[in-house]
């Protein structure tokens, strides 16, 4: 069994999700994390991903408490954010974990 | 009989709603925090609308009572080549059953199931001149769509500071429809292009004869947009964003702005001016509207009829004020709320 991992949304995307703001999703991943959630909320896709697939350029995400874009790692792809990121989707999770979306000051 | 307004801002949505359109009731927002950008109701009674955030993008969502929304999860969106993006939908509309949503990045998506999943129309969005296409201080966006009642084949589109383009072929082919139109830029290798089409409005009983605000200021044409003559008589200002036509009356109402580096109300003085008489001449028809140190200016889509008779006209400022006449703009109410910047007013009657 893959390790459950605890997604929490911002309340912004409640109309998105119907009003859900924390999810259980199973992965390996950040990657399989991702994919799983895509799976159970994917209109949640255009929102946290842009057309490459790589996180939105004012989207932030963290692990555990740490931003995603510093984990290292190969980039995930067209990533449209200044001088690219190695997003670290490859990074493993465990049981319990936490990741966080929400959006960059940058965003405005 | 009552009116529903939908309001959308910079903020949110807000449901406006009379029943003798001198009294009005506000409810909202929903969308609280996201942009309402278009808004379109369905021959079926059911509501489509279109939301953007600066951080989370734009998205499509559908509602039988305008009350609970579902979000589509087959949106408008563009393939992953290049960089054009899919940033805003400034436009839906419904013809012949099938919906058409205007974005931006300029192009155009076209629903035939009640809006639950969108297909580009490559015709437009690959079109020839799409080199030469420049964005506008609004961005690069589609937001004008015409119909031709009596010509299935026939429709006009409008995208900012490219132009005014007519198919004749069901979306196939798309040609630039701008002789007659000054310039805004002009393109080295595309001279059809560059024109500041800011707004379009249409005769409902001769689908030729289009009414345009442009960048470039007030024109008109009684041949489908193959020519183009200015029709200024009586505008001190031509300048502005929306324009809009009464179905009873043919009324043409617009919103004059300073232009164009302003793009603010002459003199502090918010102003509509009316042409009764198909655009030979304007006058203006401000009763009522703030006279001074009124700053806030009318977006494209901020502007709407009710078609009753007589017509009701409504428009809401970048500056958060909501605007109603219920006499065809022979007076003017303030309705007392302060909202965010107004993007978007559409009128329906219930």
């Amino acid at each position: 069994m893959k390790p459950t991992v605890t997604v929490s949304l911002p309340s912004l995307l409640e109309p998105v999700t119907g009003g859900v703001r924390e999810l259980a999703v199973r992965g390996d991943s950040l990657r399989e994390v991702f994919a799983d959630l895509m799976e159970r909320e994917p209109r949640l896709r255009p929102h946290l991903f842009n057309e490459a697939g790589a996180l939105r350029r004012h989207v932030l995400c963290f692990h555990n408490g740490t931003n995603t874009r510093w984990l290292g790692g190969p980039p995930a792809g067209g990533d449209d954010s200044p001088g690219g990121h190695a997003d670290g989707w490859d990074t493993l999770v465990a049981e319990g974990d936490t990741v966080l979306f929400m959006q960059a000051v940058s965003g405005g | 009989m009552s009116v529903r307004l939908l309001v959308g801002t910079a903020k949110g949505g807000f449901w406006v709603t009379s029943g003798d359109r001198r009294e009005w009731k506000m409810d909202g927002p929903f969308f609280k925090g996201w942009k309402v950008t278009a808004g379109l109701r369905r021959e079926s009674g059911d509501f489509v609308v279109a939301v953007a955030s600066d951080v989370y993008g734009p998205a499509v969502f559908l509602s039988p009572d305008g009350g609970e929304w579902e979000q589509v999860e087959d949106g408008p969106a563009y393939p992953d080549v290049g960089d054009r993006r899919l940033r805003q939908i400034w436009t839906l509309r419904e013809h012949r059953g099938t919906l058409y949503a205007g974005v931006q990045d300029a192009g155009m998506f076209t629903s035939g199931d009640g809006g639950r999943s969108w297909q580009p129309v490559p015709g437009l969005n690959e079109h020839e001149t799409r080199g030469g296409w420049m964005p506008g201080a609004g961005g690069l966006c589609c937001h004008a769509f015409l119909f031709d009642h009596s010509n299935p084949d026939r429709m006009w589109c409008g995208i900012s500071a490219v132009g005014v383009f007519r198919t004749d072929d069901g979306g196939a082919t798309w040609i630039p429809k701008n002789r007659g139109v000054y310039w805004a830029h002009e393109d080295e290798e595309f001279k059809e292009i560059g024109h500041c089409v800011h707004g379009l409005a249409q005769d409902p009983g001769d689908p030729a004869r289009i009414y345009r605000q442009d960048h470039s200021g007030m024109y008109r044409s009684g041949d489908g947009a193959e020519t183009w003559e200015k029709n200024e008589n009586g505008l001190a200002n031509s300048f502005g964003f929306p324009i809009v036509l009464d179905r009873a009356s043919r009324y043409l109402f617009a919103v004059p702005l300073e232009a164009d580096q302003y793009r603010l109300p002459v003199g502090g003085a918010l102003k509509v001016v009316r042409s009764t008489d198909g655009g030979d001449s304007w006058q203006s028809a401000s009763e009522g509207l703030p006279a001074a140190h009124a700053y806030g200016g009318v977006l494209r889509g901020a502007m709407a009829v009710d078609n009753l008779e007589p017509g009701g006209v409504y428009m809401g400022t970048t500056s958060g004020t909501l605007h109603v006449s219920r006499d065809l703009g022979d007076s003017w109410a303030n309705l007392p709320v302060s909202l965010p910047r107004i993007l978007h007013v559409s009128a329906w009657v219930e």
